[in-house]
This record gives C-alpha cells, sequence and structure tokens, in this order.
C-alpha cells in the first residue's frame, strides 16, 4: 500500500512538471555539441543553453547550472557563464575514453534536476597502415593485410584500394572480426601490374597508406605438386624414383622445388640441394640411399625465380629401397 | 639469346629501337599476358558454344566469318608487316573487343542468365583485353613507335542493334566476339613473342 502510495505521489509530479513545462518530453535545455567524438589529450567545451520556459518556471539562470561527469559533480573553476541563458564546462587533457556529462541545475534551493546529458567519446585518429603485403593462393582470390598501427579506442574502417593503369577495382571493406585483412571480389589477373594501398578512416581522422605496386604472378602460393609416388629399381639398390603431378600454375610460370627426405623411423628431414630442383619437373631421382631401407619423400614449389610463397608440402609418399644384390649372394 | 646480352632484334623493326631491360620485362610480361588470356579466350568459346544449343557445336556448323563492327580477323598477310605495325594493329584490335565483349555478355545475360560462370568468363575477358591493349600500347610507345586510339563507340551500337532482330543473329555474334577475341589474343602474343629474346625470328 505505502509502495502504491509513493508511485502516485512520483507520478503525479512528473505529470504536473511536465505539464508546466508542455510536452511530457520537453527537456529544460540542451548541450551543444550533441555527440562529440573528442580526441584523447586535446581539449573539449560544452555548453549547457537553458530555454526560457524553464527558467521561468523554475526562476533560475545560467548561475544555476553545475555540471556533472559520470555523477561527480564538476568543480565551479571549470564553468563559464556565457549569458544568461549559457554555461560552458572546459576539460583540458581529456584522458577518459567514455564520459557521461549532465548538466543541472539547482532548483528552488534544494531540489537538483537534470537539464541534458551528453555522451562525450574520445579515442585517436588512425596512423598509417604499415608493412601492406599481398598473397594471391592458387585458385583463389588476393588476400592483403597489413599492420594497422596504435589502438584508436573508436570504431575504425579499413578499406583495401586497388587499381589497374586501366580501371578501378570495387573497394575492398574489411570485416569486423578481420580488421587487418581484406580478400578481393574478383578473380586474380596475372601479368598485369595491379595498385595496392589502405585507407584508415575513424571520426576524428582518414589516413593512407603507402601504395604497392606488383604482378601478382610474384605474389602467388602454389598449390603442392600431387599425386607424388615412389618406385624403386631392382638394377640399383640406393635409389627411388620420385614422380609426381605439378598444379596447372605450371602452364604459365616456371617452378622449383624442395623435396626433403628420411627414413621411416628418422624424426628430421634430409633436403635435396636446392640447385638440383630449381626448375620445372616432374621426377627426380634420388641417390645414394641405403638398400633395403623405407623413405618417406615430401615435395613442395614455388615461382623459380624466387618471387611469391613456397607452396604447402605436399602428401608424403614412401617407397623401399631394393634389395642389395651382392649382399643378398 | 640471353634476356641480359644485346638488343633486342626483330629484323623487320626499325634499327634505332634500342629497348631498355625495364622494356625487355615489360614485353616479356606482357606475352606471358597474351599467352595466358589466349588459354582463357579457348576456354570461353568452349563455354560459349556449349550454352548456345544446336547447331552451335555441332561438327559442321560454320556461320560466315564476316567483320563485326567494322573488326575483321588478322589478316592473312598480318604476320609479314613490321612488328610495330602488327602491334598496332593488336592494339587497336583490343581496344574494339570489351564494348563487343560487353554487347555479347548483355545478350547473354538474357539468353543464358543461369550461366554465370559464362558471364563472368565474358566481364573478364572484356577487362583483360583492355589491360593487354594498354600494355601492348605501352610497349609501342617504349619502343617508339605511335599507338592506335581505341574505336568510336557507334560501331558497337550498330552491332547490337543488328541483333536486336533476333535470338539466332545475337548467338552468332557472341561466337563471332569470342572467336575474333582468341584470334586477336593469340595474334598478339605470337607477335610479342619475336620480341621476346630468344624467341622465335
Amino acid at each position: 500500500m505505502l509502495t502504491l502510495k509513493i508511485w502516485i505521489v512520483q507520478a503525479l509530479f512528473i505529470f504536473f512538471t511536465t505539464e508546466s513545462v508542455g510536452e511530457l518530453l520537453d527537456p529544460c535545455g540542451y548541450i551543444k555539441p550533441e555527440s562529440p567524438i573528442v580526441q584523447l589529450g586535446s581539449n573539449f567545451t560544452a555548453v549547457c543553453v537553458l530555454k526560457e520556459k524553464c527558467m521561468d518556471y523554475f526562476h533560475v539562470n545560467a548561475n544555476y547550472i553545475f555540471w556533472k561527469t559520470n555523477h561527480v559533480t564538476i568543480p565551479k573553476e571549470q564553468y563559464t557563464i556565457i549569458n544568461k541563458t549559457a554555461s560552458s564546462v572546459t576539460f583540458t587533457d581529456i584522458s577518459l575514453l567514455n564520459i557521461q556529462l549532465t548538466c543541472n541545475i539547482r532548483t528552488f534551493g534544494q531540489i537538483d534536476q537534470n537539464v541534458y546529458g551528453i555522451r562525450i567519446i574520445s579515442g585517436l585518429p588512425p596512423e598509417k597502415p604499415t608493412n601492406l603485403s599481398c598473397i594471391v593462393n592458387e585458385g583463389k582470390k588476393m588476400m592483403c593485410q597489413w599492420d594497422p598501427g596504435r589502438e584508436t579506442y573508436l570504431e575504425t574502417n579499413f578499406t583495401l584500394k586497388s587499381e589497374w593503369a586501366t580501371e578501378k577495382f570495387a573497394d575492398c571493406k574489411t570485416k569486423r572480426d578481420t580488421p587487418t585483412s581484406c580478400t578481393v571480389d574478383y578473380s586474380p589477373v596475372y601479368f598485369v601490374n595491379i595498385e595496392v594501398w589502405v585507407e584508415a578512416e575513424n571520426a576524428l581522422g582518414k589516413v593512407t597508406s603507402d601504395h604497392i605496386n606488383f604482378d601478382p604472378v610474384d605474389k602467388v602460393k602454389p598449390s603442392p605438386p600431387h599425386n607424388l609416388s615412389v618406385s624403386n629399381s631392382e638394377e640399383l639398390s640406393s635409389i627411388l624414383k620420385l614422380t609426381w603431378i605439378n598444379s596447372s600454375i605450371q602452364g604459365f610460370i616456371g617452378l622449383k622445388y624442395n623435396i626433403q627426405y628420411r627414413t621411416r623411423d628418422a624424426s628430421t628431414w634430409s633436403q635435396i640441394p636446392p640447385e638440383d630442383t630449381a626448375s620445372t619437373r616432374y621426377s627426380f631421382t634420388v641417390q645414394d640411399l641405403k638398400p633395403f631401407t623405407e623413405y618417406v619423400f615430401r615435395i613442395r614449389c614455388m615461382k623459380e625465380d624466387g618471387k611469391g610463397f613456397w607452396s604447402d608440402w605436399s602428401e608424403e609418399a614412401s617407397g623401399i629401397t631394393y634389395e642389395d644384390n651382392i649382399a643378398s649372394f | 639469346m640471353s634476356r641480359r646480352e644485346g638488343s633486342l632484334e626483330d629484323p623487320q623493326a626499325d634499327s634505332s629501337i634500342s629497348p631498355l631491360p625495364h622494356l625487355e620485362a615489360k614485353i616479356h610480361q606482357t606475352h606471358s599476358l597474351a599467352r595466358l588470356l589466349t588459354k582463357y579466350a579457348e576456354q570461353l568459346l568452349q563455354e560459349y558454344v556449349q550454352h548456345q544449343g544446336d547447331p552451335f557445336g555441332l561438327p559442321g556448323f560454320s556461320p560466315p566469318r564476316l567483320p563485326v563492327a567494322g573488326l575483321s580477323a588478322p589478316a592473312p598477310g598480318h604476320a609479314g608487316l613490321p612488328a610495330a605495325e602488327r602491334l598496332q594493329l593488336d592494339a587497336g584490335a583490343l581496344s574494339a573487343l570489351p564494348p563487343l565483349l560487353d554487347v555479347v555478355r548483355r545478350h547473354q545475360a538474357e539468353l543464358n542468365p543461369r550461366a554465370l560462370r559464362l558471364l563472368r568468363r565474358l566481364e573478364d575477358a572484356a577487362r583483360q583485353a583492355r589491360a593487354l591493349g594498354a600494355a601492348v600500347e605501352a610497349v609501342l610507345a617504349a619502343l617508339g613507335a605511335e599507338t592506335r586510339g581505341p574505336r568510336p563507340e557507334p560501331a558497337v551500337a550498330a552491332a547490337a542493334a543488328a541483333t536486336d532482330a533476333g535470338v539466332f543473329p545475337a548467338k552468332v555474334l557472341g561466337l563471332r566476339v569470342c572467336g575474333l577475341y582468341r584470334e586477336w589474343v593469340s595474334r598478339t602474343e605470337g607477335d610479342l613473342g619475336q620480341l621476346v629474346p630468344g624467341g622465335p625470328a
């Protein structure tokens, strides 16, 4: 019963108060700016302007205004009375990221009333993105990534831009969960130089990375060779012959390889000298192996001139060298 | 001849032309592009034929190989022309092809709206033809030869209007354009191949 009575009194107070000043939600004044975004470390001034109706009804003027941040009253030394209706408050060297600022008046000597409230968001403009690099996984679209620079504490959008000399491509806008990389929407065209850069923008500024210009064929990560198979030789017990199928990219670029091998129970790999596998091929005979021993092999490839990225390793394949004919006698 | 030795010698070229290493790289890159696009053009033509239905693709089907909007196939005497002139003709054809490919794509979007890969290939072909044409013009400029400007649009409008007469003419136009695209990128590959060090004379 008591709770109901208290509720009725509060409701009547609100009704009569709002009836006196007009519409139900008509505030007593307003703050400018309304939704500021300010740079950390900078100064900021807000102005509260009282409405004439409110001033008349409550018998107040700008001298009756007091400011609060996050419910803590700000010292009067930070206020400036601009005129009869307006008071400002100044903050120097803002360091908080999110401030609730309210303009309030003391009415009838004892009742504090909220006039208006805003939220001050602070942060930093974006830094220039750096270390922009791109990769083209064979058969897939180009993906570029970069270092975004410092934390801005604000929503910052990164846009990857790209163009040929003859036309511009659509902007690649990063997704929220991957703000420092973007996969373009178009298929790569090898042998046409493309210029790529990143724009970073938030409410406090916009900045562009250095441009990079390259042929996508020099950024390829090929698919690994597949169908790796191993065959032995009855005549030579120290060799095994590897054969494999290169991916389709070998139709227009030369490839080089790393071939690694180990015995079945070994933990470390040995590698064929790279100079022996420095151009496109489909087989390789590994020599100087131990007779009647199982070896495991794997192979990877990249563009012959060393530009781009190594492919993943192929599936492993194994074979057993033939028995040594001399020893079997 | 190694890539780092001497100059690119074309017996039919102007003797005052002296390519720089950068030019060699550009020629090599453009030749590689032409080779790649020749492969793509073959795939485009095959895919185009597959989507048009009979009689397209039937062994005996051979519509007239008429010029399209003033663009003909490479002339029989093309290979005998000086290198710069061959490349100028290549560049001219490559600049005429993109709008024609766009017309074909628009027709195919109506005739075969579900042939998404064909539509994408046609769009890519127009873009790639522009890129190859620009690259050839860059080679010409570096060689000190004149470049050829783009063809006037009204020829393309005429091509589009002519096919409003029906589905079959539109399909024939597309077949012709895809065929011309293949012929000209292949021709460009051959012409650039003669400039690549170690290439055929």
